[in-house]
């Protein structure tokens, strides 16, 4: 998403304070160098003395507005943060958000719910489970070609044969 | 190829060891690409989120610790097995294996026994490979550097049964000076035998041999005796006192000494055969000045495929610095051994079985028999150097020859029994060159001398092969040579010439100076007929006439003992030693004398002779004579021992 570009110098120093990590297919130049700048790229160009405003906007550009998923439970209806929820899984034929502690009831269809979040960091890990990437905590591979998502709540996702390769393919940089 | 099968053969042999270690690397493999997927997804889960700024501290560390300590452990487990099967008994590159202790000797043995006599049907050949006998001609002195006389500057040193007799050298003559008696022994089956003596200016050197155990026992059988070797060192410059004494355990089997260095190797053999309470009584051991130092079983290194019947120790004491050192094998009670002055050399045979598993157990238990030639490096302290493996089955009595830097072993097929192998190997043993060829006759006897071995057939119509070595990749037979040029025994009368001696019939020996410049083509200079019968002795036809005769080429004197091959059948006082001058390589002038000798059954029954301020002295256990160079029949003065 980002490309830090800065002398040599302010460069390990810079990528410290605004907590990027350089990505290959980049959208964004950051530098404090005019000359630096790539035509065909946004480039934000900034003095080392703002860099605690550049972080806020990097936040912004990345976490963008947040979603707000509508959901149930039998006290009533609630919206919900969609950065808060660790994953969606299909229970008896229902979509059903998972959060930390607590389980919401979802009037959608699970690719409905995909496509709403398809920008969102969330990843299709079966034909049941939408996971949010922020939220798994460890991968670990089974013999099978299988991996299980260790979530942060302590619930485990299975990554199904299936979406293996795509679920590889979404953690590349 | 060599290695393909020898790969092979160990796979077959060891196919439980082999399953297991490639079962374990199975697994170690499949966890190990496990372990590497899962920590390299989590390192891009771990890089994702923070492209998405979610950073965080992770709890992965345990996570990865725990897992490597997963993978480890089984790899450190495989590691430690593979250590503890191989690494801690087994040299596989030198063919050795460190004992740990007495019941690992026994498991050797009993193994062996097992593997050996594992047959249920009868053999056709009750031991499968006999070791060939050849003699050798080259050397006649039983020990380098260590003989029965010895001189300094002003000392005979005489070594009989009896103790030594030292005869000072005055101005112009000798005069007995005094007599050490060796220790009173319990008995006399027990009383130490003589076996050398040497000296220098300050220090004079007694070795002798003794069994215990003989007195209340008499008839124990030899390989039960307890047999030590005494090595006494006198202070000559302070009236003989003792300085140290040395006991070593074992029975003398070869010995040197090179600038008071004394080398000497000694067998202990363990009479499983017979039983006994436990082998710890039969560990090598040194006792110096009374301080006891015993060969523990972890420092005794068995030769594989040894039959396991002996402990070889090879002791170095440093006369002039008092120290002692002993380096032990387990090996074959039956082995040629080489001295040098910095190392030792071990012959032997290693057989290897088939499976003992093999269900129908009807063949020959031994699959093959190599050489087994071992190194001891002998310099401030004795060390084991290496073990290699030779093809071909030991000859009996063939020593290590040395030609330059390598070395020249002889031996045989175990399967063809005219096929010879002259293996070249450097002073390392680690490049082996095999000559072989095929010898189909009798062997008597192998010759060394420079780059050259003579092998002499038993039949004497068959001519004398003589192969040349100096090339180690390409050994040929350069000559074949009459069989009379080689007569049964030789001894080096000069760099030139050697003197040589056949038993004729009739009590006659015939002697040969022989010119060996060109040494594929020798030729006799001159011979001379000697008849025992003559001198009122009777010729033993196994003894060797030249044993202790004397060679002076600058004085051009040649002394034969007649009793180092006869039996007196006189009167003891008759003349018994005839001495020729080699004048224009001509038997000249015959002199016949006689010198105090002992009664035929005493031993040693020795002869030397020195020259000593234009004397010449025949010094024999039974006394001293003196006569002129020039007049060798005026005999100036006779010393006899009391």
């Amino acid at each position: 998403m980002f490309k830090l570009k800065a002398p040599k110098h302010q460069r390990a120093r810079l990528r410290e304070k605004l907590k990027i990590v350089d990505s290959a297919n980049y959208e964004y130049v950051l530098t404090t160098d005019k000359s630096l700048v790539e035509d065909d790229k946004i480039n934000i160009v900034f003095d080392e003395s703002e860099t605690a405003k550049i972080v806020r906007l990097l936040d912004a550009i990345v976490k963008g507005e947040d979603v707000y998923i509508t959901a149930y439970n039998p006290q009533g209806q609630k919206h919900i943060e969609s950065r808060r929820i660790h994953y969606f899984i299909i229970e008896s034929d229902e979509v059903v958000a998972v959060l930390n502690q607590a389980k919401f009831d979802v009037k959608m269809k699970l690719y409905e719910v995909e496509e709403l979040l398809q920008d969102k960091h969330y990843i299709r890990v079966s034909k049941y489970a939408l996971v949010n990437i922020n939220k798994i905590d460890y991968i670990k591979p089974a013999l099978n070609s299988k991996l299980l998502l260790l979530m942060k709540n302590g619930d485990e996702v299975e990554v199904n044969r299936r979406y293996y390769k795509a679920f590889k393919k979404t953690l590349r940089i | 190829m060599t290695i393909i099968i020898d790969i092979l053969e160990f796979l077959y042999n060891n196919f439980i060891v082999i399953l297991t270690v490639l079962s374990s690397i199975v697994i170690l493999v499949l966890f190990s690409k496990q372990f590497y997927i899962e920590y390299r997804l989590n390192k891009r889960l771990s890089m994702k989120k923070a492209l998405l700024r979610n950073i965080e501290v992770y709890r992965q560390k345990k996570r990865i610790i725990r897992r490597t300590i997963i993978i480890a452990l089984p790899s450190l487990m495989l590691l430690g097995f593979l250590t503890w099967t191989f690494g801690r008994t087994t040299d596989f590159d030198n063919h050795i294996i460190a004992l740990k202790d007495e019941s690992s000797l026994i498991e050797i043995h009993n193994s062996f026994h097992n593997k050996f006599y594992s047959m249920s049907l009868p053999l056709l050949s009750e031991t499968p490979v006999q070791p060939t006998e050849i003699a050798q001609l080259e050397s006649i002195s039983e020990y380098e550097n260590i003989d029965f006389v010895s001189e300094n500057s002003e000392y005979i040193f005489v070594l009989t049964d009896s103790g030594l007799e030292i005869i000072q050298k005055s101005s112009n003559n000798l005069t007995h000076y005094k007599k050490l008696s060796h220790s009173a022994a319990a008995c006399d089956a027990e009383m130490i035998r003589p076996e050398g003596l040497f000296s220098n200016e300050t220090h004079l050197v007694i070795v002798g041999s003794k069994t215990t155990g003989l007195c209340d026992n008499p008839d124990t059988p030899y390989y039960l005796r307890n047999h030590q070797v005494e090595i006494i060192t006198y202070d000559i410059t302070n009236e003989f006192k003792v300085i140290d004494t040395y006991t070593v355990s074992g029975a003398i089997v070869q010995m040197r000494q090179d600038e008071m260095k004394l080398m000497v190797s000694l067998n202990t053999y363990l009479p499983f055969e017979f039983g006994f309470q436990t082998l710890e009584t039969f560990l090598p051991y040194i006792v110096h000045n009374g301080i006891r130092t015993t060969t523990q079983f972890d420092q005794i290194k068995y030769i594989e495929g040894n039959i396991p019947n002996n402990f070889t120790a090879l002791v170095h004491i440093d006369i002039m610095n008092a120290t002692a050192d002993q380096e032990v094998l387990f090996l074959d009670y039956h082995h040629n051994v080489t001295l040098l002055p910095d190392a030792a050399f071990y012959i032997s045979d290693s057989y290897e079985f088939i499976q003992v598993s093999d269900p129908i157990r009807f063949k020959d238990p031994v699959e093959s028999v190599r050489t087994t030639i071992t190194k001891i490096n002998v310099g401030d302290d004795v060390s084991f150097y290496r073990t290699q493996m030779l093809e071909g089955v030991k000859v009996e009595g063939t020593p290590v020859h040395v030609h330059q830097n390598d070395l020249i072993i002889l031996n045989k097929s175990s399967e063809q029994t005219n096929r010879y192998y002259l293996h070249t190997i450097d002073n390392q043993l680690s490049t082996i060159e095999t000559y072989r060829t095929v010898i189909d006759y009798n062997i008597r006897a192998v010759l060394f001398y420079r780059q050259y071995m003579y092998v002499i057939p038993t039949q004497p119509n068959i001519e004398i092969s003589i192969y040349n070595f100096s090339q180690r990749e390409s050994v040929f037979k350069q000559a074949q040579i009459d069989h009379l040029l080689i007569p049964e025994y030789v001894r080096e009368y000069s760099d030139q010439y050697i003197i040589g001696a056949n038993n004729l019939t009739n009590n006659m020996i015939q002697i040969k100076l022989i010119d060996r410049t060109l040494a594929f083509r020798p030729s006799i200079e001159s011979t001379r007929i000697l008849d025992y019968q003559h001198y009122d002795f009777l010729l033993n036809a196994h003894k060797n006439p030249l044993q202790d005769s004397y060679f002076n080429a600058d004085l051009k004197l040649v002394a034969f003992p007649l009793f180092s091959a006869g039996n007196l059948t006189a009167n003891r006082n008759t003349p018994n030693t005839i001495i020729f001058r080699v004048d224009d390589l001509n038997w000249n002038i015959q002199t016949i004398i006689h010198v105090p000798i002992l009664e035929a059954s005493q031993s040693p029954f020795a002869y030397r002779a020195t020259i000593y301020k234009g004397q010449l002295v025949h010094i024999t256990p039974a006394g001293l004579v003196l006569t002129t160079i020039d007049q060798l029949d005026e005999i100036i003065s006779t010393i006899e021992f009391q």
